[in-house]
């Protein structure tokens, strides 16, 4: 997969983080080739997305970054990630995220992506796996804890 | 989101996995939630754009997961769910939907020229999952069959 596909969801990401819920998230590294089973740190949100490719986008947070971002949000505490204001948050953060992302995207490569609206969830020992499909994934540390953005395209 | 949406779903998978041999196919009564709790290991999930938009999950047990890919590879012996049975789940998610747009649900819709693309099927495994896949609303309807039970959850925004 192009790595330069995880650009403009990083950066949107980290803007997002910043600016809703004044989280800063400093990337670990270059994005790297994922496995087909991802292991969720905690609160994991996935939009896919299809027009001339098709693709998903996840976010996975740490439990602490998850509840930290729903408290900066909403104003409120939180105990569990699996709140239904928690798993909102984040889902609706992803979708501001993807969003963005896919405009530049759309922009830059004129491949007509739409969005799916985004799916969120939390559990006890949760592995997603996107069958078939590479992903390419940067961690990235906050305050908080840890968390990952992960894009997987496949040809449409 | 109107009954009448649901049923192509319905329809579809019993055609599908009827298909493959599953019998005595039965649809609970269909429930609405905000957020949907699961306590079956894997979901399959994926995502309609177009000017049909939203998501559906198929979850089921590990036990009825091997069993539908076995019914898949015409009986063949399933012991665990690996990289293969992942990609075979997620194609009966993608057979599911695709069949429900564009047999029934493009009729419910008539006049309207549905144009729409399913997006790549995810797979989650875990336990006691809570989910939320659709801002609006989720209708999940449990369907019993002769390999166990399969609930299938609607998020359709229309």
């Amino acid at each position: 997969m192009d790595m330069r596909m995880t650009v403009p969801f990083v950066e949107a990401l980290q803007d997002i983080f910043k600016q809703m819920a004044m989280i800063e998230a400093q990337t670990d590294g270059e994005p790297f080739t994922d496995n087909e089973e991802v292991h969720s740190y905690g609160v994991s949100s996935i939009i896919t997305f299809a027009g001339k490719i098709k693709g998903r986008f996840l976010i996975d947070l740490d439990t602490q970054v998850a509840l930290q971002a729903a408290k900066n949000i909403t104003g409120s505490s939180y105990d569990s990630p699996k709140e239904q204001m928690v798993l909102a948050v984040v889902s609706e953060m992803n979708n501001i995220i993807s969003g963005n992302a896919i405009t530049k995207l759309n922009n830059e490569y004129g491949l007509s992506l739409r969005l799916a609206p985004p799916i969120v969830f939390a559990g006890t020992d949760v592995i997603i796996s996107i069958p078939k499909v590479a992903s390419a994934s940067v961690t990235c540390t906050t305050a908080y804890g840890k968390l990952k953005a992960s894009v997987a395209i496949s040809k449409a | 989101m109107e009954d009448k949406y649901i049923s192509p779903f319905l329809e579809a998978l019993k055609n599908v996995i009827g298909q493959f041999g599953v019998t005595d196919i039965h649809f609970g009564k269909p429930e609405r939630k905000e957020t949907m709790h699961v306590d079956t290991d894997i979901t399959a999930v994926l995502g309609l754009v177009g000017n049909v938009r939203g998501n559906v999950a198929y979850s089921m047990s590990s036990e009825t997961a091997k069993k539908t890919v076995s019914a898949m590879m015409y009986g063949m012996p399933v012991e665990e769910i690996d990289s293969i049975a992942r990609s075979a789940i997620g194609e009966m998610a993608n057979m599911i939907t695709g069949n429900a747009i564009s047999s029934s649900l493009s009729l419910l819709l008539s006049g309207e020229k549905i144009t729409f693309d399913i997006t790549p099927p995810s797979i989650i495994f875990g336990k006691d999952i809570y989910f939320i896949i659709s801002s609006i609303e989720t209708v999940s309807v449990p369907v019993d069959t002769s390999i166990g039970r399969i609930e299938v959850n609607i998020g359709l925004e229309m």
